[in-house]
């Protein structure tokens, strides 16, 4: 009888299918992170202009959204305009340059539920205020 | 010993090292086709207030050719817009004299004084309009009257 000798197939490493589970998994995340986070936060229908300018990475920022019903959410929290601003006062004191306090309204949202914020953070020293739109 | 031929050798390096890279690049291609998906691109409206409490200062500040005033109100579901004491219900007119306005003295500072219940995307138009006519000072007044109005609290 001819026994089969050791060294006849050599044994090779293969990454491929562990590269594939690694880019499906990450895909995987990438997608449910993304729709867990629009359950989370309230749709806005941000105002339409032809002025405004790209965005600009800043080293502290604040994203305070303002519904149509004048509800304020933070990070997907919902807020009260106390605690907003509060929140806004904390990142701009912790920053030498300043925080940047951007709002996302509505376009139905009345300026009731907009100036109150305005108010607290020019208070608090809060310079740079920014409104996302859309390109019109 | 046999020493594989160079073809065999190459065919050898293609079926090993071409396979991973093609999935590799297609993992990514997806990950980033994925990643775009649904990720709208939004502008900025800056506004760069001038520190401080938003209290007119005692000491009234000279200003040669005044300011204009403009009171955004809300009348029968409609945003009525007030340049200087004049009305304006449509948005092509408040267009052309703010436009007109512009072109005469841009430097101008311009006050909005918006009512509680106006709309973010009529205020948001007024500074776009007020934008698009080089006004280089646009301020958001904290009251109904002209003297409450914030110091420096503009673009």
């Amino acid at each position: 009888m001819k026994l089969p000798t050791a060294h006849r197939t050599p044994l090779e490493m293969n990454l491929t299918p562990l590269i594939d589970v690694v880019f499906l998994l990450n895909i995987f995340f990438l997608v449910a992170a993304y729709y867990i986070r629009h359950e989370q936060v309230d749709p806005v229908q941000l105002p339409l202009a032809q002025e405004g300018v790209e965005d600009v990475e800043s080293s502290a920022r604040v994203v305070v959204t303002v519904t149509a019903n004048g509800i304020l959410t933070l990070g997907s929290n919902v807020v009260s305009v106390d605690e907003a601003v509060q929140r806004v006062a904390e990142v701009h004191a912790e920053h030498p340059d300043g925080a940047e306090f951007r709002l996302r309204c509505d376009q139905l949202t009345e300026y009731s539920a907009v100036e109150p914020l305005l108010l607290g953070a020019v208070e608090h020293g809060v310079t740079k205020v920014r409104f996302s739109v859309l390109p019109k | 010993m046999k020493i594989p031929s160079v073809s065999r050798r190459r065919a050898v390096f293609d079926q090993s090292v071409m396979t991973p890279l093609i999935d590799v690049v297609f993992q990514l291609l997806i990950f980033f086709m994925c990643a775009s998906v649904g990720h709208i691109r939004e502008w900025l409206m800056p506004f760069d207030f001038g520190a401080g409490t938003g209290i007119q200062s005692a000491m009234p500040v000279e200003k040669p050719l005044g300011d204009v005033w403009i009171r955004l109100s809300r009348r029968n579901d409609q945003t009525l817009v007030n340049i200087a004491g004049t009305d304006y219900p449509e948005w092509a007119a408040v267009a052309a004299v703010l436009q007109a306005l512009g072109e005469t003295a841009a430097e101008i500072p311009v006050i909005l004084d918006i009512a509680p219940n106006v709309p973010m995307q009529d205020v948001i138009r007024v500074d776009d309009l007020c934008r698009r006519a080089k006004f280089e000072s646009v301020s958001f007044a904290a009251g109904e009257s002209p003297q409450s109005a914030t110091d420096p609290a503009g673009q």
